[in-house]
């Protein structure tokens, strides 16, 4: 019962989004109109939420107990055993859980809103709206080409590479994160 | 009065009786060995001594102060668990320098300590690799390590070595006493493996059923077993039952199926059923030089086998329902299995206790 939002179309969702946030933040800071970024950040918060928490649920039961019986044991009290062991624990288990595949998704909305947002400035034509990056290197890409300066091919080009560097770097910090956690679960 | 006192420790889970009524009395810098088969609530008197469950009655003493009711934490005492309960998101240093850590020393007493354990366990190299990364000898001496370093008054061990290889086990034994001499630490190290404990302890603690049988030192326990579940439970061993048909001093005749026998008397009166505990070592066919220091046991081979420092002999004594284990000397002639054979057993292998029923009865089953 629990999972039972998750049958429920992204679409769906998406729209009730838009209409939501369009007649209670109009003009503030979840307007979609103004700041898609940050309803899009939401939007996805939520939606995985419900892995996390289902998560965090059964990592904090599955932690052996003797873990913590061990901290106890060498003259931790019970407030230190849960910041300690615990949390930590748990934390790498979910790490290592999410990270295979929503991850993925998650480098790629974080960072398509961040650089996609930046409209106005030199990247992206001033005149659209706030894109995601993927759709923006389509529409640079597809500009004619202008005499002299830089090539909007060109432009487009840097902006994929940016767009790879990013996730790399996001994949390649989780990864470390995550082999903690990995040998807990083969544990 | 002992360091350690557990006083008439009851324990109950449900309808589970784990301890009903232990009294055990430890002192300082000894090596205590609990022994008993698996379930026999060794590992709950482990965690009452500990302070992980209180008891439903008696009391836990340490250095005259009851401690009953103190949390773990406050107790002085470090417990290394059987499956060494390492935390997997720590490196092995960290997992050293926890305790270390918890007691706010500073930071280059930490360091030094932690070096002089990884030197003492020779886990030199492995302080940047996780738990995950080690192998099981290797994660049992982080576990030791990360307990020694704080140098606890009490060491509590349950079943250590338990999750390891039989040739880990036996060399780490070995390390494990040596080091308990050295650092003259009290330890209680509970086991279900009578070797190990005969191997390492001072003294044993022998359980059953949520008793302590029998306390004693491993020769007091072995030698001269004063219960019939102690002399049962320690080396290989043949529980039978038979009649007393006269007693002496020490010993008393006892009418085994249609041969008679003499044995160590533990209790017995004429007329009394025997439960005769049979060690396999010391017989031999051979007629020995004090042969009043020995019985005959007279049957048929059932069963013969070489098995290198020994051989392996059943004898299956007419009018008796089980087949007696002995083991010759392997220089002996190896028996024809269905001949009639005469095999001398050491008085002081024999030993004849009243028959308690629980335990005949487990025993026979067992056979
Ligand atoms: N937490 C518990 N809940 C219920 N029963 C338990 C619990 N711990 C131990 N027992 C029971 O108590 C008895 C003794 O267990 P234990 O102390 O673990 O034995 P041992 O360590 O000698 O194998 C067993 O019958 C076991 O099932
Ligand atoms: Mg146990």
């Amino acid at each position: 019962m629990a999972s039972l939002p998750l049958a429920m179309p992204g679409l769906v969702v998406a729209f009730s989004y838009f209409v939501f946030f369009s007649k209670y933040s109009l003009y503030g800071f979840f307007d979609p109109f103004l700041n898609p970024g940050h309803v899009l950040v939401l939007a996805y918060i939520i939606r995985k939420m419900l892995f996390t928490v289902r998560l965090v649920f059964t990592s904090v039961i599955q932690t052996p107990e003797e873990l913590e019986e061990a901290t106890r044991s060498l003259g931790a009290r019970r407030a230190r055993v849960i910041r300690r062991i615990v949390l930590p624990l748990v934390w790498y288990c979910v790490v290592a859980v999410l990270l295979p595949g929503p991850i993925y998704i998650l480098s790629e909305v974080s960072v398509s809103v961040t650089i996609g947002a930046l409209k106005g400035g030199p990247i992206a034509n001033p005149s659209t709206h706030a894109v995601p990056i993927t759709y923006a290197i389509a529409e640079i890409f597809t500009l004619p080409s202008v005499t002299g300066g830089t090539q909007p091919q060109a432009r487009a080009a840097a902006l994929a590479a940016l767009l790879m560097v990013t996730e790399v770097a996001v994949i390649a910090i989780a990864s470390r994160l995550a082999r903690r956690g990995q040998a807990l679960i083969t544990l | 009065m002992g360091f350690i006192q557990v006083e008439d420790v009851v324990k109950r889970f449900g309808k589970t009786v784990a301890l009903r009524g232990v009294s055990l009395s430890i002192e300082k810098g000894e090596l205590f060995a609990i022994l008993g088969p698996s379930g026999c609530g060794k590992t709950t008197l482990l965690r009452i001594i500990a302070g992980f469950e209180v008891p439903d009655s008696g009391r836990i003493v340490f250095e005259g102060r009851d401690v009953t009711e103190l949390p773990p934490d406050k107790r002085g005492t470090v417990m290394v668990f059987q499956n060494w309960a390492l935390w997997p998101h720590m490196t092995v240093y960290e997992n050293i320098a926890f305790g270390l850590r918890l007691r706010k020393l500073p930071r280059e007493e930490i360091d030094k300590r932690v070096k002089w354990a990884l030197d003492l366990l020779g886990l030199r190299g492995m302080e940047k690799r996780y738990p995950g990364q080690l192998s099981g000898g290797q994660q049992q001496r982080v576990a030791l390590a990360r307990a020694l370093v704080v140098q606890p008054r009490v060491l509590l061990l349950d079943e250590p070595l338990s999750n390891l290889d039989a040739k880990l086990r036996l060399r780490l034994r070995g390390e494990l006493r040596k080091l308990q001499r050295k650092l003259g630490i009290t330890m209680i190290y509970v086991t279900h493996d009578q070797e190990e404990a005969m191997s390492l302890a001072d003294r044993i603690a022998v359980m059953r059923n949520g008793i302590v049988e029998e306390v004693g030192s491993p020769e007091q326990l072995y030698s001269n077993p004063s219960k019939l579940f102690t002399a049962m439970f320690l080396g290989r061993t043949t529980l039978v039952l038979g009649k007393v048909v006269d007693t002496e001093d020490r010993t008393a005749v006892i009418q085994l199926g249609e041969i008679q026998v003499k044995a160590i008397n533990h209790g017995l009166g004429k007329g009394d059923t025997a439960a005769l505990v049979v060690k396999a070592e010391g017989a031999t066919t051979r007629q020995p030089h004090s042969p009043g220091d020995y019985t005959v046991l007279r049957g048929t081979v059932s069963v013969s086998m070489y098995i290198g420092s020994f051989i392996e002999v059943r004898l299956a004594i007419p009018g008796l329902e089980k087949d007696i284990l002995l083991d010759l000397p392997s220089d002996e002639k190896e028996p024809l299995i269905g001949s009639e054979l005469e095999v001398y057993v050491p008085l002081r292998n024999m030993h004849a206790y009243p028959a308690e029923e629980e335990i005949v009865k487990e025993a026979l089953e067992q056979a």
